[in-house]
Order: C-alpha cells, then structure tokens, then sequence
C-alpha cells in the first residue's frame, strides 16, 4: 500500500482531525487569499490612478536677477518685464524626445487690443483704453490645455488650435455672438504690428462666472481669445517666439523624478533661463491611502504566514505525538520515513486543496468588505494628517486640479476599490500554502523520525 | 541451511549496561524457534538485533548470508522479516484486510480468511475485533508480506488459553508448512513445547536445544 491511499485512508476516516484542519487552513487560506487579492486591487488601482492623473512637470521662464536674459523696461505707468529667451518649439521638442513624457501643454498670457470687438464687461470698472483689449492665450496645441482638459470649457464648434496651425483663433460662443462673428470670420489683434486671425473654434463655459466674482472685462474668461505662436511672432517680429509655461505630463507619476533628472541634464537648454518644478502633488495625495493599504496588506500576509506556519506546526506536532504508536508500527514493518512523512503531507496537502477551494468563494465574499473598511480607514487617517499639517491643502481624495474647482470634483477619488478573488492570487495562495504544510510537516515529523525504530516501538509499550 | 545467523553479537545499553555477550546461533527455514528467558534477560532485544530495529554493539546479523546493514535495516526490515507484537500493532484507522496490504505481495483476504476471519469481520473496524482476531490480522499481515522470517513477541501474551493455542498452531504450520522461519518470544510453556528449537537466554548468552 502506498503512502498517497495510506493518506487517503487516514483523512477519511479520522473525520474529526480532517474537519478540524479544514477549518484552520480555511480560515488561514482565507485570509492570505484576501491579502494576496486585496494587494492586487490596490496595485492596479494605483495603476490607474496614475494613468488618470498623470504626473506634472513644468518649465517656466525664470523672472528672476539669476536669468541673463531677463528683461524689464519702463512704460507710461510702470514697467514690463520679459525674458529674450523663452521657452521655444525648440526647447520642448528636445524635452518631449526624453522617454515618459506623454504630452504637453504650452502657454503664454499677453493682454492685448483687438480691433472692433465688443467684449463683454466685467463687474470691475476699467479705464476706456484697456476697454478693447484682451487677456489673450498663446497656445501651442489647445486642446492639451488646460482649461480644456479640465473642462471648464468646451470646444463646441470648430476645431482646436494644433501644432502647425498659423494666424487662427477660438473664442467663446458668446462673444462671437455678441459681435456677430462665426468661424472663418477674422480678428485684427494689435501689438507691435497688426495681425490678421482666423477663428477656427468656438467655446462654451461649462458654466457662467459667480455674480460674486469681481473681474475687469479683460480678466473674463468669456472674453479669451486663444490663438497660435506663429501669430505671436508677427505680433512682435523683434522678439524671439516662444511661451512662458509649459506644463510636460508624464505617462506614469512614479517615473516623474526620473524624466526630470533627464530633462535637466539635457545640453542643449539652457536653464539659466528657465525653471523646472514638479507637480505628482495629486497623484501622491490620492494614492496615500493605497500606499498605506499596500503596507498592511504586505504586514497582514507576513503575520499570517507566520502564524499559520507556527499554528499549524504545533498542531501537526500535536497530533504526530499522537501518532507515534502508528509510526513506529509503520517503521517496524519496513516502511521508509521517507514514505512515512510523505503519507502525513499528502495528508494535509488533501486537506489544504479542499480548503485553497473553498478560500476562492469565502475571499470573494470579505475581500470587499476588508478592503473597503481598510482603505476607508486609511483615506480618513490620510485627510486628518493633511488637515492637521496644513490647513490650506485640499484633502487626499480631493486633490487640486491645474484648471481650477471644476477639476477638482473629476479627479479620480481611491475611496472604493473592487476586489476579486482572481486564479492568479490562487496560485499564489497554493505556493504559499504549500510551502508552509511542508515546513510544518517537517518541523512536526522530525521528532519522531530522529528515532530509531526500537525507540519508538519501547515508546509504544 | 541457516537464513539467519548471529556472529558474536554483544549489545550494551546506555553504554554501560550490557544485555547480550557474544552471542552465535544459526536459524533455519521451516523451523519454530522459541525465545525463553526470565523478564530483563534480553529476549525482545535479541529479537529486535534480528529483526533490524536496532543494531548490535558488537559483532553482526546476517540474512542469508550477508549482513543486513549492508542493504540498510529498513531494507531488511521491508523485505526479509515480519513482526508480531504481544498487543498487535494494528493501524487503528485500517480495515483488517488494509491492514494486511500494508506490506502485501499477495491478495489479502484468501489469508485472513485461511486464519478463520470471515468476510465481514476483515472489512469491518479493526478495533471491534477481539484480542485473538487481532492477533489473526497480526500474523496475516506477517504472512501477506512474503518474508522468509516472522518474528514474534509474545504474540500470545494477551489471549485466553484456548486462542493463544489456535495461534501457536498457526505460527507452527507457517514455519513447517509455508517453510518460514519463526522465531517467537514467549513466556509460555505451551508455546515452548511446540518449538523446534529452545533458545534459553542465560548469563547474556544463549544455550540452544534442539526438541524433537
């Protein structure tokens, strides 16, 4: 008789042993398939959260003492201040050929005149010659900008202003119905020369200014006019073209520190003239609570292992104690220890199967309920701290959005995860579990397979 | 032709503590050999030397001519030999007739049934069987097992008069009909009677009689 029906024998027949250790590698089982599940929901949870918020970085043209291109020169009422380097075509494409930068938005803001438009006042009296003027965008792919992307506004006819497009433009719906104007009409903007665009694009506010709000007609949103570089540099032919910001997305957050490091070492840019800041604020601030979960998910697993391996060791060592009259019967007639310990893991290993596959359906059952209580806690320990260490920063599940309070509501939140049990995180439970009935059944089986058989059998009587 | 032989075989136990001095016999297929001696006179370690559950302190076992730690003891244990214990040593989970298979070469039950257990009483629990019934599965699986030596301690230490002569009978037609060699323990005069050869345990050796 071989030790794999010897096994089959003793878990069917010691009923009671076999229930009892159903139970325990159930529950054990059920809990490191939890962890094991939970870890996972987490891991791609965090996955996504990075591929929805992105990581920031941005290039800025540095307005200070420190740049040797800065600028400042008096006017009627004060000064202006510029860079004669900013930040150009150029520069960005060497900073897009460094791997993991997914996008960018580049902008430059110049209040300017434009010829017989009618824009729509503001609540703030202004003096008759900023009247026919403008706070105009300079973009350089409008719809990787962010009042687009956080949609606080809308292109609602048209199209967006790309890469290549010259002397062309977008305005609101209501200033354009306000001066009668559609796409494909033109606008005369006025700055060192006269510039002819053509409106390609029409926007609509996602929804219209606070009457609380205090803003010059110029400041109003519904008033921007949007156009391209190429327009800019005809504007004032004497500078060199270029933006004052530009806001570079990372594919993945985490990789954030590694492309800035990159983006600095780049030779060909000169960053006495710029400055480089990050921003994965959100993403971190929204993935603080998983991060947390992470760690107790790994402690949990840890603590688990461990336990179980200790509980079940002294509980086989229990029973093997028991057992030694069966053993040394079993030595005595010529049975190997090898076949011996052999028969008491099939044993367990016949146990731990049924109990691997009942963990399936008892995980997907709490896996849920754990996790979400778990991240809840965590959500709610991570808004107290940042509360409690600075009153002014929005909390870990409401991050702050780059266009503004509309954002803020879309940002993706980590309050819920859905977790399921899946085939892969059984796999690992039987790796896991298998390796600990073999330490068990090791540790438990070495006392009595030191003994000589003749020991064992004087044991007996 | 001896199957079984001691040479000089001395065991001390603790080291200090001597129990058998050079001790030299030799045993034979088809033969009962009875083990006699008074309690502490070293007769089941004698039988566990020939057996392979221990190994002498000095001088050698050998089955059929070759020492039976050469193959190792499990070895001899598995192949050469079969144990009978004074309180049967049966699985306690085991049917008798799995019980029996567990060192089986050969169909199980015709055995328990040649040695009077019916066809219920060897699927049935093995702790329902009366002492003489378990002793019955004992030596079933001793004989299933194919070994050319069954060696038994006090196999009849526990039975009533009666059974402990059916099994002494049985033991005696294994040695002169299945042509094993049997080497039994025992206190009994009974069972000494029936043996072909006494070996008499005294001063750590032993003094052989052949009976007729």
């Amino acid at each position: 008789m071989n030790f794999v029906k010897r096994a089959m024998l003793y878990v069917t027949r010691k009923r009671g042993k076999s229930i009892l250790l159903l139970v325990i590698l159930l529950i054990m089982s059920s809990f490191v398939l939890t962890g094991l599940a939970i870890g996972k929901a987490s891991e791609n949870t965090q996955e996504d959260l990075r591929k929805a918020l992105g990581g920031e970085f941005q290039v800025n043209v540095s307005y200070s003492e420190d740049n040797p291109y800065f600028k400042t020169e008096p006017v009627d009422d004060g000064i202006i201040m510029y860079s004669e380097m900013p930040i150009t075509q150029k520069v960005i494409s060497s900073i897009m050929n460094v791997p993991g930068i997914e996008s960018n938005d580049a902008t430059s803001e110049l209040l300017l005149s434009v010829d017989d438009v009618d824009f729509i006042p503001g609540n703030i009296p202004i003096e008759n010659a900023f009247k026919s003027m403008a706070n105009t965008m300079i973009v350089g792919n409008s719809q990787n900008n962010s009042y687009f992307t956080s949609g606080q506004i809308k292109l609602i006819e048209g199209k967006h202003i790309g890469g290549t497009d010259s002397h062309v433009a977008i305005i609101s719906k209501e200033l354009a119905i306000r001066n009668g104007l559609s796409i494909g009409n033109t606008l005369t903007l006025q700055s060192d020369n006269s510039v002819d665009v053509k409106i390609i694009g029409l926007f609509e506010m996602k929804s219209d200014d606070s009457i609380l709000a205090q803003v010059t007609s110029y400041d109003k949103l519904k008033n921007k006019i949007f156009f391209d570089l190429n327009t800019l540099q005809q504007l004032s032919p004497d500078r060199t073209a270029g933006f004052d910001t530009v806001t570079f997305k990372a594919t993945d957050p985490a990789e954030l520190e590694r492309i800035m490091e990159q983006v600095k070492n780049l030779s060909d840019i000169d960053w006495k003239a710029f400055s480089l800041s990050a921003d994965n604020q959100t993403y971190m601030q929204a993935a603080a609570p998983l991060e947390k979960l992470n760690g107790l998910v790994v402690t949990m697993l840890i603590v688990t292992v461990v336990v179980s391996a200790i509980i079940l060791s002294l509980i086989l060592t229990m029973w093997a104690k028991n057992r030694i009259h069966e053993t040394g019967v079993l030595l005595a007639v010529g049975i190997g220890k090898a076949s011996i310990l052999g028969q008491y893991f099939v044993e367990v290993l016949l146990i731990a199967v049924l109990a691997f596959g009942f963990s399936f359906f008892t995980s997907n059952i709490i896996a849920n309920d754990v996790c979400n209580g778990l991240l809840q806690k965590n959500t709610q320990n991570t808004v107290q701290n940042e509360i409690s260490s600075d009153d002014n920063k929005v909390t870990a599940a409401v991050p702050e959005g780059a266009g503004g309070t509309d954002a803020l509501a879309q940002t993706p939140k980590a309050e819920s995860i859905h977790v399921s049990v899946d085939i892969d995180s059984l796999i690992q439970l039987c790796f896991i579990g298998f390796a600990v009935i073999i330490l068990s059944v090791g540790i438990s089986g070495a006392t009595i397979m030191r003994l000589k058989p003749r020991e064992i059998l004087s044991k007996m009587s | 032709m001896a199957i079984l032989e001691m040479k000089g075989v001395s065991y001390t136990y603790d080291k200090k503590t001597k129990i058998l001095s050079d001790v030299t016999a030799e045993l034979e297929i088809g033969k009962l050999y009875a083990i006699l001696g008074p309690s502490g006179s070293g007769k089941t370690t004698l039988l566990s030397l020939l057996g392979g559950l221990d190994v002498p302190t000095r001088g050698e076992v050998l089955f059929d001519g070759e020492d039976i730690g050469k193959r190792g003891l499990a070895y001899h244990r598995r192949n050469h030999v079969a144990l009978i214990f004074q309180n049967y040593n049966l699985i306690d989970y085991m049917t008798p007739v799995e019980n029996t298979k567990l060192t089986a070469r050969q169909d199980a039950a015709p055995i328990l049934e040649r040695l009077g257990l019916t066809t219920a009483e060897i699927k049935r629990n093995i702790l329902k069987l009366s002492g003489g019934q378990q002793q019955r599965v004992a030596i079933a699986r001793a004989l299933a097992s194919d070994a050319a030596i069954i060696l038994a301690d006090e196999p009849t230490g526990n039975l009533d008069e009666d059974t402990a002569a059916e099994i002494t009978t049985l033991l005696k037609e294994s040695a002169h009909q299945l042509q094993k060699c049997v080497v039994v323990v025992t206190h009994s005069n009974n069972v000494a009677r029936q043996a072909d050869v006494i070996l008499k345990l005294k001063h750590k050796n032993i003094q052989i009689t052949e009976q007729t």
